[in-house]
């Protein structure tokens, strides 16, 4: 394997970490990519483009976030779903459990939730692991849940979260740390 | 029916809304420890 030219302060070469699979030493660290905080209520947040504005183009995919804050007003049982570069067909990407042709992440709890989902792209695979922590108030406990997908993709182009009933809080925070 | 598209709001279009509609015909589980 070819190492010599992933270096600090040299970017990456993707192909080449692609070929080189889980080394995920040689990865020369995250680039807060796109931090995204609504101020309305909305069903879905999608984005294609970095920050600055630039097309988004992930070649080793990232850590993705998404948390409630501190919100205390979300919906109880709020169902989110995932799709990665508008690919929507069921048949397509392998979930675990999924939803209207989408990866199905788990539910927002009432007092707090955080879907925390690590991307990787390995030789042409793209990846998606999520867990969920999240809260619920009244009795409902602390849990954590799981999932994930795998589809043949070589790079996140777009990012789609939505939910099937219910809302997207104001104070919401979605982050795309993109691995470079 | 309100979207967040890179950085704007704005209402969902008659397909976007078929779609989620459709996705909440769809749920498969139901969460057991809601409080």
């Amino acid at each position: 394997m070819e190492w010599e030219n992933v270096v600090a302060g040299q970017r990456a070469d993707p192909e080449q970490i692609n070929k080189i699979g889980n080394q995920v030493s040689a990865y020369k660290g995250l680039r807060l990519a796109r931090r995204i905080v609504l101020t309305e209520v909305v069903s879905s947040i999608t984005f294609d483009t970095d920050d600055d504005g630039n097309p988004l183009d992930s070649r080793l995919g990232g850590e993705l976030l998404l948390s409630s804050g501190s919100n205390d007003s979300i919906g109880n049982g709020t169902q989110v779903n995932m799709q990665l570069n508008d690919i929507k067909s069921n048949s397509y990407w392998y979930n675990v459990a999924s939803a209207g042709s989408s990866m199905y992440i788990g539910y927002m709890g009432n007092l707090f939730s955080l879907n925390a989902i690590s991307i990787f792209i390995l030789n042409g695979v793209a990846v998606a692991r999520s867990t969920i922590t999240y809260r619920y108030a009244g009795g409902g406990g602390d849990a954590v849940r799981g999932g994930g997908m795998t589809m043949p993709q070589t790079s996140i182009n777009s990012i789609r979260f939505f939910v099937a009933v219910g809302t997207f809080p104001i104070g919401t925070v979605l982050e795309w740390w993109e691995r470079g | 029916m309100r979207v967040y598209d890179n950085g704007i709001y704005r209402d969902a279009t008659p397909e976007e809304e078929a779609e989620l509609t459709a996705i909440q015909e769809e749920v498969i589980e139901n969460e057991p420890n809601m409080g």
